[in-house]
């Protein structure tokens, strides 16, 4: 009988610890789902017109028969923004790693960086055209400008905010400026190099599709142009579609890599 | 300039040290004109009441921190920056929380560049059994106690064998029976090992149970007070702490620390709480 009656209670525990463990996911996947289900009832019950905005289901429809035209447009969107993200987290990475090696290169250089970023960057995308025509490099260095900003800002700010602590042991042991770089103030950085990663890789998607929008022939920007012209609503719908598809596998990229330097480096996250 | 005291070399002289900060205008005197020496192989401690400035004097010895007037002398040679020679235990453990437990005890070594690397981490090892850190080389400093951190970072000032250890309240984070453990680990360790010993410290019970000279400094600006040989002979062990002269030589000190003239009554008002009647 007490048996019987733990097991009872063993599963109940089980099934209560599996609900726990779902809860972040589940949530937020079945709210999603319930608001695409009343947004297909409301447009259908308050007959909206297709133009002004289309049925999930009839959303859906366009990106399956329109996949073939939707994927050849959407690999060089991915590739730019992936190479984008690259180049941004490599060079802003760097620059803050400069900047917090030498005073006075920050002190001449930081204040310059930060007052260029009250121009409103998109206004400064026609100018990459004219330095780097109509191709990928103008898109590409575009993503790159608006996107390495966060990596250098987040970056500076983790090198510079090692805990005082640290850099006192440092200093006790006779540290080089070289070991305090690589052994407390790099690690002590990761963290927030992350986080400006983050940032950055939803950055680079912004940078990538306005870049298409002015420049392209081809890339999901201009195809969403593209159907804007011909009133094919359903077709930018199916394009944000993949678009977003893009961003999250960038943004899990990061999150990936992540997860793999905080545990090569043993750094609580 | 080696200076001879009663046969024993001088190993730490802090000549005429002050320090002043000054901040918005503020100027607080952290310590006033400090002058002592401590001999080679000798424990001495430091005794004051918090924020008296005791810790700011250990961290000019250490070259943390530049003495305002006066100067720390440290075997034979003055005192300008961070030195090999010295050991140096903070209050809080400050293990590097991406090493491990084994990797932030030969950090020293690795920084020093000291070759081969092995011989020290066989070295730190060693250092982790005898304070009973066994089987933690693996782990991070995360999954340690706080007592066992601060066991961690007393293996990372033994390390380099200096022949000085300065020690800034080294227990006073800790709870009061990890404390007492702790206190017994030094002494026994201590007693092993040829080394001179400057020890920060607010509590006048561990002050007498390690050392064998006592510094008493006095509350901002601080003064030395007084200096007090403890006349308990070593080896010492956990027992002296119940013979009479124990308690007799705190009391002492006590008495030095908050003299029976200064002492506050806290005495509350008798009507304080008194009904009082309604208007």
């Amino acid at each position: 009988m007490t048996l019987v009656y733990r097991n009872a209670v063993g599963q109940k525990a089980a099934f209560k610890s599996i609900l726990v463990h779902l809860r972040p996911v589940a949530l937020p996947i079945g709210t999603a789902i319930a608001g695409i289900v009343l947004w297909e009832f409301a447009a259908r019950i308050l007959a909206v017109r297709e133009v002004i905005l289309p049925v999930p289901t009839g959303i859906w429809d366009t990106l399956t028969r329109g996949l073939s035209l939707i994927l050849r447009h959407a690999i060089p969107t991915a590739k730019e923004a992936f190479l984008a993200l690259a180049l941004a987290c490599l060079i802003g990475i760097a620059t803050a790693m400069v900047l917090s090696y030498s005073r006075l290169l920050r002190e001449c250089v930081l204040p310059n960086l930060i007052a260029l970023q009250f121009v409103p960057k998109v206004a400064l995308a026609p100018l990459f055209i004219i330095w780097f025509g109509l191709g990928t490099e103008a898109r590409l260095l575009f993503a790159v400008f608006i996107a390495f900003f966060p990596v250098m800002i987040s970056t500076a700010a983790g090198l510079s905010n090692t805990p005082s602590e640290y850099i006192r042991l440092s200093r006790a042991l006779n540290a080089t400026k070289f070991q305090v770089f690589k052994e407390f103030r790099l690690p002590a950085a990761i963290p927030f190099i992350f986080a400006g990663m983050k940032i950055a890789a939803t950055m680079t998607m912004i940078g990538v599709v306005v870049g298409e929008f002015i420049t392209a022939k081809e890339g999901l920007g201009y195809l969403i142009l593209f159907a804007s012209s011909r009133a094919e609503t359903s077709l930018i719908f199916a394009c944000l579609i993949i678009l977003c598809a893009i961003g999250l596998t960038m943004y899990g990229t990061v999150l990936a890599l992540e997860k793999l330097v905080t545990q090569r480096f043993r750094i609580d996250p | 300039m080696t200076v001879q005291t009663e046969g024993r070399q001088v190993a730490i002289a802090v000549n005429k040290v002050s320090k002043t900060y000054s901040s918005g205008g503020v100027v607080t005197e952290a310590v006033r004109s400090a002058n002592f020496v401590v001999n080679e192989g000798e424990f001495v401690s430091i005794l004051g009441p918090s924020g008296c400035g005791k810790s700011t004097l250990l961290m000019v010895v250490a070259g943390l921190e530049e003495a305002t007037s006066g100067c720390a002398v440290l075997r034979g040679r003055e005192v300008r920056s961070p030195s090999t020679d010295v050991g140096l235990i903070f209050q809080e453990p400050t293990l590097l929380p991406w090493k491990t437990t084994l990797e932030n005890i030969t950090l020293p070594m690795k920084l020093l560049g000291k070759k081969p690397l092995q011989t020290y981490i066989d070295r730190g090892r060693q250092l982790m059994d005898a304070v009973g850190l066994h089987g933690f080389a693996d782990s991070l400093p995360r999954q340690l106690s706080g007592g066992m951190r601060q066991r961690a970072a007393i293996c990372r000032a033994l390390i380099n064998d200096a022949p000085v250890l300065l020690m800034d309240e080294p227990f006073s984070a800790l709870d009061a029976i990890t404390r007492d453990d702790m206190n017994e680990l030094l002494l026994a360790l201590w007693q092993q090992l040829d080394k001179t010993a400057l020890f920060i410290t607010h509590s006048i019970r561990e002050a007498v149970f390690l050392s064998d000279r006592v510094i008493v400094m006095s509350a901002r600006p601080s003064r030395i007070t007084a200096d007090i040989a403890i006349p308990f002979s070593r080896p010492r062990d956990a027992s002296i702490q119940d013979d009479p002269l124990f308690a007799k030589m705190c009391q002492e000190i006590r008495g030095m620390i908050y003299p029976s003239t200064s002492r506050e009554k806290f005495i509350l008002p008798s009507t304080l709480f008194a009904p009082t009647s309604q208007p």
